[in-house]
């Protein structure tokens, strides 16, 4: 188990990780638009900024499973009950959107969405139980 | 268990004269926490309600009450 911070202190040392990772985030995607010309450059380059653009994402992604470990008990069973409620539904639509694309029924999907599908799912389903007068 | 314990947070709390935001600060938990906690929507952990009961010098059993172990004893 993590090492239990507080609340305060969790919240510190997410927001520590969080927001740089944010800026990177921006400054890459202008960054690499401006850099990428995508009928000159090459694959290599193309493929760097590609992976640069997603790393500060997948930073904050475990800044945000870090916080949930180390933050008070009840902020963390309602944000890990969100994250697996919105991990269930972000895959119930990604095996509803596979077997339509197996039975060709649509054609292409850009998997580019399932990201923000899921940050919106986790954020809908951590608020979702308190509109319904439930806390958890 | 679908029922919650009950407790006595939000008098005590007015006796001392804070703030959810206040024991929340005391707690070092979110002010969401004490709010779960006080409105009996959320059951803290031993360490937490021991943790509740020091703060204001009581015990466990004089902050929380199990309202399934009060009727068992009613129909004693």
């Amino acid at each position: 188990m993590a090492q239990q911070f507080g609340f305060n202190a969790a919240r510190k040392r997410y927001h520590r990780i969080f927001w740089p990772a944010m800026i990177a985030y921006v400054v890459i995607v202008l960054g690499g638009a401006w850099i990428i010309d995508k009928q000159e450059s090459p694959t290599w380059l193309t493929a760097t900024v590609a992976v640069l653009t997603a790393l500060p994402v997948c930073l904050a992604l475990w800044a945000i499973v870090r916080w949930m470990s180390e933050t008070d008990e009840y902020t963390r069973i309602k944000h890990l009950k969100g994250f697996a409620r919105g991990a269930a539904i972000t895959i119930s639509g990604v095996f509803v959107i596979g077997f339509l694309q197996l039975f060709e029924v649509i054609e292409n999907f850009e998997v580019f969405w399932i990201g923000p599908a899921f940050f919106l799912s986790y954020g809908l389903a951590t608020c979702a139980p308190g509109w319904f007068g439930k806390t958890v | 268990m679908g029922r919650f314990m009950e407790n006595i947070i939000r008098t005590l709390r007015a006796e001392y004269g804070w703030s959810q935001a206040a024991l929340a600060e005391k707690l070092d938990v979110s002010r969401q926490s004490v709010n779960a906690i006080e409105t009996g929507k959320y059951d803290p952990s031993l360490p937490l309600a021991f943790a509740i009961a020091r703060l204001f010098g009581k015990s466990i059993e004089d902050v929380f009450q199990d309202p399934a172990a009060t009727e068992v004893k009613a129909a004693e």
